[in-house]
C-alpha cells in the first residue's frame, strides 16, 4: 500500500486558509486508495473549516478502503492516521475537547468540548434533523457556552438546520459518492461568533444543477441558478412536486442582517451571500468536488433585527 | 377546531416528513364550514422544509384568501411566522409558474390541432 505523507501547515478560516484544504482534498480524493499519514509538526492553527476537512477526507478515504481507519497509534495498513504525537499541545486539546480524536481513536478521551471549539460531527448514514436541533441547542449554543435571547437563539438554530438539510440532501442525491456530511463549529468568546463549517462530498452544486436542468449551462450561473430563491433541483428524496428553494436565501439575508458571513463553495465556484436573497458568485483556483457552506455568526443580539429580515416580505399570518 | 401542531408533528417543525403529517390533518379539514386553529404552542424550531411539505402544498388546491380565511395561526414565534410568510410567498409563485407552463403547453397543442 502505497503511503503519502501531509505535512499540514498553519490552516486559517481564510482564503489561503481554503485555498490550501481545497488542494488536499484534490490530492487525496484523485487516489484515495493509499495509506495517509498526517504529521502537524508545522501546525500551530486548525479553525473549523480544516478541522471539517480532515474528517471528511479521513471518511472519504475510509470508505475507499477496507475498514482499517486511522487509528491512533496504530500503524494501519490503509486509511489515514492522524499523528497525535506530532501535534502541539493546543492543538491536541482542542482536537480532544471539539471530540474530533474520539472519532479516530481508540483511546477513551474524557467527555464533550469544554472549550472554545462547539464540536465534530459526521453523518454518515442517516440525517436526524430532530437530533440535530437537538444537538445544536442543548449542547452547541447553552447559556453556560454563550449568551442568546431566545429569539436569537432559535434564528440561529433554524438557520444552522437549512444548511444541514440542504448539504445532506446534496450528500444523499449523489448516488456514486458515500454519504459524507461533516460540520465543524468554533466559537471565538472575545468576538462574540460562532464559525460553522459544514461539507459533502457529493457531486456538488453545479453538476447538480447541470443535471437537473439538462441543458448546457456555464458553471458561474449553474451557481446563481441554485442560489435563487425558488429554484431547487431536489435533493430532498420527497417525490411530490411541492415548493422549495428556500434555504440559501434565507441563509444569505440572515447572514447579511447578522453582520455575519456566509460562503458556499462546490465545484468551480464560491458563492458569497451580499444580502437581499443575493450572492456574488465567482470562480475559485481549485475547485472542489463536494460542497462546502461555510458560516459565521454574530451572537450579539445588536447585530440581529427581525424587522431588516423581512422588510420587503408580505404578512399572510 | 383546532389542531395542536406539537401533538402531529413534536417540538421540531423541519422536516418536509413532519410537514407532511400536517398537510394531511389540515386538508382533511379545510373544506369544512369551521375555521381551524392552528396553535404552535411548545414548536421550538423550524425550517423551510416543514412548511413547504404543509402550508405551502396547500396551496397547490386552494388560494392563499381562502387558506388565511379558513387558518388562524396561534402560538407560532416571531422566527416560525417570519419563515411561513416566506413559504407561503414562494408557493405562490410556484404554482403560478407551474400554472402558466401548463397554459402554454395547451396553448402549443391547441395551435397544432
Amino acid at each position: 500500500m502505497q503511503r503519502y505523507l501531509v505535512e499540514l501547515p498553519s490552516i486559517r478560516d481564510d482564503d489561503n486558509g481554503f485555498l490550501y484544504l481545497f488542494k488536499l482534498a484534490n490530492e487525496i480524493c484523485s487516489n484515495p486508495v493509499r495509506h495517509f499519514d498526517f504529521n502537524f509538526k508545522n501546525c500551530s492553527v486548525l479553525d473549523q473549516n480544516a478541522v471539517a476537512m480532515l474528517g471528511g477526507l479521513a471518511r472519504y478515504v475510509d470508505s475507499y478502503n477496507t475498514g482499517n481507519l486511522g487509528l491512533f497509534g496504530i500503524a494501519s495498513k490503509c486509511g489515514v492516521m492522524f499523528q497525535v504525537d506530532t501535534m502541539s499541545q493546543l492543538i491536541r486539546e482542542q482536537l480532544i475537547e471539539n471530540n474530533f480524536l474520539s472519532h479516530f481513536s481508540r483511546e477513551s478521551f474524557p467527555g464533550y468540548p469544554k472549550g472554545d471549539y462547539i464540536g465534530y460531527r459526521q453523518h454518515l448514514d442517516f440525517l436526524d434533523p430532530s437530533e440535530i436541533a437537538l444537538h445544536l441547542s442543548e449542547q452547541w449554543l447553552t447559556d453556560e457556552k454563550i449568551k442568546l435571547s431566545e429569539e436569537l437563539k432559535q434564528a440561529i438554530v433554524s438557520r444552522i438546520i437549512e444548511i444541514f438539510m440542504n448539504a445532506y440532501g446534496h450528500s444523499f442525491k449523489d448516488q456514486n459518492s458515500p454519504i459524507i456530511l461533516i460540520s465543524c463549529g468554533q466559537y471565538l468568546r472575545k468576538e462574540k461568533k460562532i464559525k460553522l463549517t459544514v461539507l459533502d462530498f457529493g457531486c456538488g452544486i453545479i453538476e447538480n444543477v447541470k443535471s437537473h436542468l439538462n441543458n448546457y449551462i456555464d458553471d458561474n450561473e449553474a451557481m446563481k441558478w441554485a442560489l435563487k430563491t425558488g429554484n431547487s433541483t431536489k435533493t430532498d428524496s420527497i417525490e411530490i412536486d411541492i415548493p422549495r428553494g428556500l434555504g440559501f436565501g434565507l441563509l444569505s439575508e440572515f447572514a447579511t442582517v447578522n453582520k455575519g458571513e456566509l460562503r458556499v463553495f462546490s465545484n468551480s465556484c464560491e458563492a458569497r451571500a451580499i444580502g437581499n436573497n443575493s450572492y456574488s458568485v465567482s470562480s475559485i483556483k481549485t475547485p472542489f468536488k463536494g460542497t462546502l457552506v461555510n458560516i459565521s455568526i454574530n451572537c450579539d443580539g445588536r447585530y440581529y433585527s427581525f424587522v431588516s429580515e423581512t422588510a420587503n416580505g408580505k404578512q399572510y399570518f | 377546531m383546532k389542531l395542536i401542531a406539537k401533538e402531529i408533528v413534536g417540538e421540531h417543525a423541519i422536516s418536509m416528513q413532519s410537514g407532511h403529517f400536517l398537510y394531511n390533518a389540515l386538508k382533511d379539514n379545510i373544506n369544512n364550514d369551521e375555521i381551524i386553529e392552528l396553535d404552535f404552542t411548545g414548536v421550538k424550531f423550524f425550517a423551510s422544509p416543514f412548511f413547504n411539505a404543509s402550508i405551502g402544498y396547500l396551496l397547490k388546491d386552494i388560494p392563499v384568501e381562502k387558506l388565511t380565511e379558513k387558518i388562524k395561526i396561534t402560538n407560532l414565534s416571531e422566527v416560525g411566522r417570519r419563515l411561513l410568510n416566506l413559504v407561503i410567498a414562494n408557493a405562490i409563485n410556484f404554482y403560478k409558474n407551474k400554472n402558466d407552463e401548463s397554459m402554454k403547453i395547451i396553448s402549443k397543442n391547441a395551435d397544432e390541432i
